[in-house]
């Protein structure tokens, strides 16, 4: 009913003259025009109206009311109810599933057992069909699949229990489905069930081979009920990054990425463009991620391979080192590969001696201590105090987000927050810091939503209070795809008091100015790329959704 | 374990908190309320750009443009407001404990039984306009038990109920554990020993019958049960078996012979998990004398059986996921079916459910509404699948489901067009009654941001 699709086809009035077909074959020094046509406009800057939009070799090459088609134009018709805007920007994406490494962990707590599973990783082909690993795993009792399953032995516990909200349906229905239909995976809570359901397949296999927690001691079975129901109560946010040290500024997620990922076209469906491909945040400064274009011409997808560093603060590397303490080895007993910091108090100082470390290293001090950062980390941190590489800080509570305006004081770099579930709280402190804020998800249900449970009190309106105090802020979906996708979170900030133009802002021009691509990204104008989505109706009502999306000026998407 | 407790708790909690904050406590219906100046969206017909509705007694006494409000009622001015019938959720298991019993077949348990009146997913459908619910046992059985349906104001399940539900649960997918085999053999062996019930106890009765008369039993067992069968009595027969013969009518029916009517029949909410499991259940329904009364739950990729499901032309409810995503096992291409079109386009009568809970806005009955649209289905046909269709699937169409004289005065105040995603929920009556009040919402207030979270004096 909606596959992507590459030609002009369907209801789509696609005027092919013979100049154009005679050009279609001639070299490709004769550059190929399309019209789009529209019957309404949408501009971030609140404007609509009737427009001709001509784009050449993948560019807007002029666009105004009066603009003439020339002649053998391809011209894409966008009447009736029909709006455009520019495609929309996901600023703080994350990617899920063709990762190998994500795809082996199931847990973001399973550190030990992760690391171990990396290695692994490392021989799967990157970008491998999901069915690939699930193969692999299940036919392979490895200990990394005992582990896995250890890990995930409550999780049994939550599927049989009768008050766990299914919807009524059996998990075990859901999960044959799957197998049925060759599903393997999915976003969001679809995925989540899937992985769930998964999770006991593998452990009935392990189960069968004497490898799985089944009778072992009940004080330990509780503890991995607690924690483990906090991590299932959520559709998990996988994680993956490197665990070789707290500091990885010097990898990037460019290197595993699955540009032919299906989540690619799951975020095309949504009318998301462009996204930055958020690094994994176990780390106190984790990876860089990568701007890439969600479909298009394979040489032609990455924007930047290298962008914003994204660091953390409080939960997600303080938690994720504390749980390094898995079954069967509950207690104090770290391994090799217990992670440092534990707290917030660790995560700062890590954060801070990093830095430090950096400046040291500039003037030819020698480093000490056992927190000394990888050499190769030590110029992209300094390149941060030069600002010479963006940095990102995802903090969620309020003091953690005052934390990361005291390191940026300290350090006097400047920073990108991101998530900020709590930044209604601390509004003055981010205007005069002057902080841009990647905001979001939003999410209904207030409670153990995201990360480790922290980001549990948020406010629906957090979006309209960001822009009575006129402080930049782009929205994001995250891991959420489709119709959860990021318009809808343009929706739901609109719902509760952001005017449209503004939603619409936080969307395409915001996102791409953050990331220094507003030439190229998020506004329809002579010059930029032609990444533009057509919607049935205004876009961001609950009856709409694109209808045909363009990236580079290719149909890359018709619906 | 501890998580469960402190679920528990916060559920105790939660209740306390509706009692004392919003106005859901029931009252005895004011006797007259007026709902004057708004835009009224009575499903059942066009719009009235502005009038008046007029509650007398818990029922909707007029509609219209020139209504006179009288002296005595209590008049609400909703001036550009819209009201729109309260929104009927057609088949849930939630405001139960628990969704299934563990064993496969049990006609005779009955959701009122279970129903949690303090549980929050009640004051969550307040919250939401959804004003009828339709309680029953989940999927996870063969023969699941009654359903009840309720409205989310009470203290206890007498005071919520609105009828005595007229379905039972049967399931064709397999139960948990089980598999599609094992599921109709149980099934199938729940209506045989039906028939072998029956006719055993007619043949005691025919015998107790002869012993009250001081004679010897004077035919052969098949003979006396036929007999037998004029002396049942509808307190002859236990919870289990009568569900049963409800089910089928409500005749008893013994050796191939009719017997006496001894109760009302039932109908049947059957769950279909895939598209298999759809012929199989028209047959079924068929075989046993319910086809007439069918309700189809369609789950899974039951929307590939549409000529089953056309040719059958019995009601569904789909799937709370709206959107099938089928991906190719060879080209691992995503294929994605919006499934109310489908069914809309077959012409089928069908009730839409609000999504999982968890997610964001599918579950509002209105949204879902809203995405019918989006794919192509009619502003009626969407705002009928949420009120009047769901309405008269479970069998209340009669009082509830549109704004009409007579109806019961189940209305939702919404602060815009119900299907824009802008507006909300300010008021709902349930039986005339004001049942809530977004003014109150307190732990709507929480969501929101209020001075004392912010750290500075005020906005700028």
């Amino acid at each position: 009913m909606m596959s992507p699709r590459s030609t002009l086809s369907g209801n789509w009035t696609a005027v092919v003259t013979g100049l154009a077909l005679l050009s279609a074959l001639a070299p490709a020094s004769v550059a190929e025009v399309i019209a789009v046509r529209a019957a309404k406009l949408l501009g971030a800057d609140g404007t609509g109206g009737a427009a001709v939009i001509l784009i050449e070799d993948g560019k807007i090459v002029s666009i105004g009311p009066d603009v003439q088609v020339p002649d053998g134009a391809t011209v894409i018709e966008a009447d009736g109810q029909r709006v455009v805007t520019a495609g929309l920007v996901d600023a703080n994406c994350t990617l899920n599933f063709e990762i190998p490494q994500l795809a082996v962990r199931w847990s973001p707590y399973a550190t030990k057992h992760d690391h171990e599973a990396c290695e692994h990783a490392d021989r799967v082909v990157v970008g491998a069909a999901p069915d690939l690993w699930r193969e692999r795993y299940l036919t392979d009792a490895s200990p990394i699949v005992s582990n896995t399953v250890r890990d995930r032995e409550s999780a049994m516990a939550s599927m049989y229990d009768p008050s766990f909200e299914n919807g009524g349906d059996s998990l075990w229905d859901r999960h044959d489905q799957a197998h049925r239909h060759g599903v393997s995976g999915g976003q969001g809570a679809d995925g989540f069930w899937w992985r769930l359901a998964e999770a006991v397949h593998i452990h009935a296999e392990a189960h069968a081979e004497g490898e799985c927690l089944c009778g072992r001691p009940p004080a330990m079975l509780q503890q991995a009920t607690a924690r483990e129901s906090f991590a299932l109560g959520v559709p998990t946010r996988q994680t993956w990054t490197e665990h070789a040290a707290e500091i990885v500024a010097h990898l990037g997620v460019i290197d595993s990425l699955n540009l032919l990922s299906s989540d690619f076209d799951r975020l095309v469906r949504s009318g998301v463009t462009t996204v930055f491909v958020a690094p994994d945040t176990a780390s106190v400064i984790g990876m860089r991620g990568a701007i890439v274009k969600t479909a298009g011409k394979l040489d032609q997808r990455v924007v930047r391979e290298h962008d914003a560093v994204l660091a953390a603060m409080g939960g997600d590397p303080s938690y994720r080192g504390r749980s390094n303490r898995l079954p069967p080895f509950y207690g104090p007993a770290p391994s090799v590969f217990t992670r440092r910091p534990t707290t917030r108090m660790g995560v700062d100082f890590v954060f801070r001696k990093a830095f430090y470390d950096a400046v040291r290293d500039g003037r030819g001090l020698p480093l000490s201590g056992a927190d000394v950062p990888p050499t190769a980390a030590l110029p992209v941190l300094r390149a941060i105090l030069k600002h010479e590489v963006p940095l990102r800080i995802q903090a969620r509570l309020s003091h953690d987000i005052l934390s990361a305006l005291r390191l940026s004081r300290e350090f006097e770099f400047p920073f990108t927050l991101t998530e900020a579930t709590e930044a209604y709280a601390v509004l003055p402190q981010l205007k005069a810091a002057d902080v841009p804020v990647i905001y979001g998800p939003i999410f209904m249900t207030p409670r153990g939503w995201r990360g480790v449970g922290e980001a549990d009190d948020p406010r629906l309106d957090t979006p309209r209070r960001l822009h009575a105090r006129q402080i930049p802020f782009a929205l994001t979906a995250s891991d959420l795809r489709d119709e959860e996708g990021l318009a809808r979170q343009a929706l739901f900030a609109v719902r509760y008091g952001l005017p449209r133009s503004a939603a619409l802002r936080a969307v395409t021009e915001t996102p791409a100015q953050m990331m220094g691509l507003a030439d190229r990204l998020g506004r329809l104008t002579t010059g930029t790329d032609a990444d533009l989505v057509i919607w049935n109706d205004d876009p961001f009502s609950a009856t709409s959704r694109p209808v045909l999306v363009l990236i580079d000026g290719q149909v890359v998407y018709e619906g | 374990m501890r998580v469960e407790r402190i679920l528990t708790v916060r559920r105790g909690f939660g209740a306390l908190l509706v009692a004392a904050c919003c106005s859901m406590v029931v009252a005895a219906p004011p006797s007259k309320v007026a709902l004057t100046n708004v835009r009224i969206v009575p499903v059942s017909g066009p719009p009235i750009a502005q009038g008046t509705v007029l509650i007398e007694g818990g029922k909707i006494v007029a509609v219209g443009e020139d209504v006179k409000v009288p002296y005595d009622a209590r008049e609400f001015d909703l001036s550009g407001k819209v009201v729109m019938p309260g929104m009927v959720v057609a088949h849930t298991w939630r405001g139960m404990d628990i969704p299934n019993e563990s064993r496969p077949v049990v006609p005779q348990l009955d959701a009122a039984d279970a129903i949690d009146p303090s549980q929050l997913y009640f004051e969550e459908c307040l919250r939401l306009g959804h004003t009828v619910v339709h309680v029953m046992p989940a999927n996870n059985t063969v023969v699941g038990g009654l359903g009840q349906v309720v409205r989310p104001i009470g203290l206890s399940v007498a005071e919520m109920t609105i009828d005595d539900g007229g379905f039972m649960k049967l399931s064709m997918a397999p139960r948990r554990g089980s598999d599609r085999m094992l599921q109709m053999a149980t099934l199938r062996e729940a209506f045989a020993e039906l028939q072998d019930y029956v006719a055993r106890l007619a043949e005691t009765k025919y015998e107790e019958k002869l012993a009250k008369e001081e004679r010897e039993i004077d035919v052969l067992p098949v003979e006396a049960r036929k007999r037998g069968r004029k002396e049942l009595k509808a307190d002859h027969i236990d919870d289990e078996h009568r569900n049963l013969i409800r089910l089928k009518g409500g005749q008893v029916t013994v050796e191939g012979e009719s017997g006496p009517t001894l109760f009302s029949p039932l109908g049947a909410f059957v769950y279909c998990g895939s598209a298999m499991d759809v012929p199989r259940a028209i047959a079924f329904a068929k075989a046993h004398g319910f086809f007439d009364r069918l309700v189809l739950v369609l789950g899974g990729d039951s929307h590939k059986a549409i000529k089953a499901l056309k040719k059958a032309a019995r009601p569904v409810v789909l799937p709370e996921n709206l959107v099938y995503r089928d991906v190719d096992p060879f080209t691992n291409k995503i294929e994605e079916t919006f499934v109310p079109k489908v069914i809309a386009d077959a012409g089928l009568q069908f009730a839409l459910l609000p999504g999982p809970s968890a997610s964001l806005p599918e579950r509002m009955l209105t949204y879902q509404a809203a995405r019918c649209m989006r794919y192509g289905i009619s502003r009626t046909d969407a705002l009928r699948a949420i009120t009047q269709m769901p309405a008269e699937i479970i069998g209340v169409g009669e009082r509830l489901g549109s704004i009409e004289v007579g109806k019961d005065a189940h209305l939702v105040v919404f602060s815009g067009d119900p299907l824009e995603f802008t507006s909300v929920v300010e008021r709902v009556f349930i039986d005339g009654i004001p049942a809530y009040d977004r003014s109150e919402d307190i732990r709507l207030k929480r969501l929101l941001t209020t001075k004392s979270d912010e750290s500075a004096d005020d906005e700028q």
